[in-house]
């Protein structure tokens, strides 16, 4: 979806439904399926095994200790995929320009240029991941708990250290609060099917969960 | 002239320095305080004490501009244009205005066909020419580069001195560990622990250093 | 008692990242090699492609009597496995009073490797590398965060290596090692110069310093500071 604001907005959406009950749940994987790249999307981002492993880890815990693990697990990686689909579609700076439609240049501004560092980051954080794995390798450590925690140091420190060039940067180059923006949008004609069914599916999910609201 | 007195700063005590317009190389050891000067120059590090006046006002009253060592961590946006416009930007100018003099900053530097790219994908040179666009186009009086020509080569560097040198900002700091290049600015100041034990022009401070390996190379092969 | 040479090939090599790509053919033997070339211009996935680390798009990379390999990054952070400076030189199995003393960095026997200022890291990691023998030895830009004085240091350490096939990345133009061969990657292509002092002609992107002795007709034997130097004071 290439309009930020469409997509946002959907994402935002489905994700709701998708949470809120599980026949949500199903309906969104559904318009997933449909609409989006799926498995595809699943095989190129390497961030949703982890993922779904560490929800799966709470869900078993959850089926344990009360039980609706099982309910949560499916929907949590429902919300998953969608938060993929979200960010896989991402062109650096639209965050910025949705910050600013939204909210202004002042405020939105600031919470848009927020965003597309923390994305920034992420991109940077998963080269690095690469580059530490390697160096452990080399060495000799073996995978498994220790080689965790230090990867894990080595991210965090590279974190801040570009965190402060970042803050050193802003700073000397007078930013106070937001800047001049004027945002600008893409669009598809598909875009508006794939929204509008999204809603369609919104409203399908809803319906039984206030009928069994209005039956109990 | 940009004086500084009483100045201290982590490692750095310097009791005083006065750097002339033109180009100054600071140069020294790996914890000898360049980059801890150069923060405080720019006004991105507060003084813990002393006084450091550039034409009679602090550094945050000043128009500085910077480029610090890694090109990588230099850009706050993505695309060649976005990154050279943000300090007109954060001022909140109009947008045409912006638009104008990117570009003509753009053309200055040779990167106007690279203006939509992301910046991720250019050359290490490149990269630090678009920092470097970014911090001159508030037409700063203080250029800073901190260390900025470890990451390049030759003739990167060669490109980007000329820049400098046409540009008319009337102070230009660069920390070097290039002894050539040092060599080659107006005038030089050598750091040893936090102190600036030598400054003035490169004969000067360089004398004092000819039986240390910071001599410059070619000056010791008489070339 | 059979000794096994340690050889490097690389066949048709060619690696490419979004808009740019580099090719590579020949073979790395034992000794110190260093690889020329500007910043961005494919070193570093040369790099990774020679240890095994990544796979080149086609072409073959071949290693032949290597058992041990090591990559030695430019950031030296993606190395740290230790809390303690202490517990990071033994985690490359050596003596950490030894490394330490060698880089006066004793006093941070029990500090956290992180809170060391880039140019210690890279001095410290340095040091736990090159006092290893590996069959393999990549360095991508080992003298950058180096001051002067370190980097004459690195050098004399690297001109004295004698086992196994080092290779030197750098965009280095004035302190060198006495090298044995020298590459160039030139206009997206690997290729060999030669040998020290017949290299200097087919070196393309050649130091101006060396440049200048040889047009002075005072070619350097080699282009460590010390051949040089005699160069230069030649009668």
């Amino acid at each position: 979806m290439e309009d930020v604001r469409l997509r946002t907005g959907t994402a935002t959406l489905l994700s709701l439904v998708a949470f809120f009950s599980l026949t949500g749940a199903a309906v969104v994987f559904i318009w997933w399926l449909v609409f989006t790249e799926n498995f595809q999307l699943v095989r190129k981002n390497r961030l949703v095994i982890p993922s779904v492993i560490l929800i799966g880890i709470f869900g078993i815990i959850l089926e344990i200790t009360g039980g609706g693990g099982i309910s949560y697990l499916f929907r949590m990686v429902v919300v998953i995929l969608i938060g993929i689909w979200l960010l896989s579609g991402q062109k650096p700076g639209e965050f910025l320009h949705l910050g600013s439609w939204l909210f202004g240049n002042r405020a939105g501004f600031e919470l848009g240029i927020l965003a597309e560092m923390a994305l920034q980051n992420l991109n940077m954080l998963l080269v690095d991941f690469d580059r530490i794995r390697a160096a452990e390798r080399m060495k000799g450590v073996r995978s498994g708990l220790p080689s965790f925690i230090s990867t894990g140091r080595v991210l965090i420190h590279g974190t801040l250290l570009r965190a402060e060039d970042t803050a050193e940067l802003l700073a000397v180059r007078g930013y106070v609060q937001g800047g001049t923006c004027v945002p600008v949008f893409a669009r598809e004609k598909k875009d508006l099917v794939a929204a509008f069914f999204a809603l369609c599916a919104a409203v399908i999910a809803v319906i039984p969960v206030r009928a069994f609201f209005i039956l109990s | 002239m940009i004086h500084i007195a009483e100045l201290h700063y982590r490692a750095l005590a310097i009791e005083s320095l006065t750097i002339e317009p033109g180009v100054t190389a600071i140069i020294g050891a790996n914890g000898s305080g360049k980059t801890s000067l150069l923060k405080v120059c720019a006004g991105i590090a507060l003084t813990e004490a002393g006084t450091i006046l550039i034409e009679g006002k602090g550094p945050r009253q000043s128009a500085i501009g910077w480029v610090n060592e890694f090109p990588d961590r230099n850009f706050l946006f993505d695309t060649v244009s976005d990154e050279i416009a943000s300090a007109l930007r954060f001022q909140h100018l109009p947008p045409e205005v912006i638009a104008i003099r990117t570009e003509e900053i753009l053309h200055r530097f040779g990167l106007a066909g690279l203006s939509g790219r992301s910046v991720r994908e250019l050359s290490g040179g490149e990269k630090v020419l678009v920092a470097l666009a970014a911090a001159m186009i508030l037409t700063p009086r203080v250029l800073i580069l901190d260390e900025c020509d470890s990451h390049l080569d030759a003739r990167s560097m060669a490109k980007i001195d000329e820049i400098i040198l046409r540009s008319g900002i009337p102070y230009i700091l660069r920390s070097t560990q290039d002894m050539e290049t040092a060599a080659g600015s107006n005038r030089v100041v050598f750091l040893e622990n936090g102190r600036a034990r030598f400054s003035g022009t490169p004969v000067t401070v360089f004398s004092g250093l000819e039986e240390t390996l910071f001599y410059p190379m070619t000056w010791r092969c008489r070339l | 008692m059979a000794v096994q040479t340690v050889r490097l090939t690389l066949e048709g090599v060619r690696a490419s990242q979004g808009s740019w790509s580099i090719t590579a053919q020949g073979t790395f033997g034992e000794g110190l090699h260093l690889v020329s070339g500007d910043v961005g211009s494919g070193k570093s996935t040369l790099g990774l492609l020679m240890a095994g680390l990544s796979a080149p798009s086609s072409g073959q990379v071949t290693r032949d009597g290597i058992s041990s390999v090591m990559v030695s990054f430019q950031f030296p952070e993606y190395h740290i496995t230790g809390t303690s400076v202490r517990e990071e030189c033994e985690s490359w199995g050596l003596d950490p009073a030894t490394i330490l003393s060698s880089v006066g960095l004793e006093a941070c026997s029990e500090r956290d490797p992180f809170s060391l200022s880039r140019g210690e890291l890279k001095r410290l990691h340095l040091a736990c590398v090159l006092s290893r023998g590996y069959d393999l030895l990549i360095l991508d830009e080992p003298f950058s965060s180096l001051d002067v004085v370190e980097k004459h240091r690195i050098c004399n350490i690297l001109s004295h290596r004698s086992r196994g096939i080092t290779i030197l990345f750098s965009h280095e133009q004035t302190i060198f090692p006495r090298v044995d061969h020298i590459w160039e990657i030139r206009e997206g292509r690997l290729r060999y110069c030669g040998s020290p002092p017949e290299s200097f002609s087919n070196w393309q992107h050649v130091p101006p310093i060396i440049q200048r002795l040889v047009d002075a007709g005072k070619t350097p034997a080699n282009i460590s500071a010390d051949d040089l130097k005699e160069a230069a004071w030649r009668t």
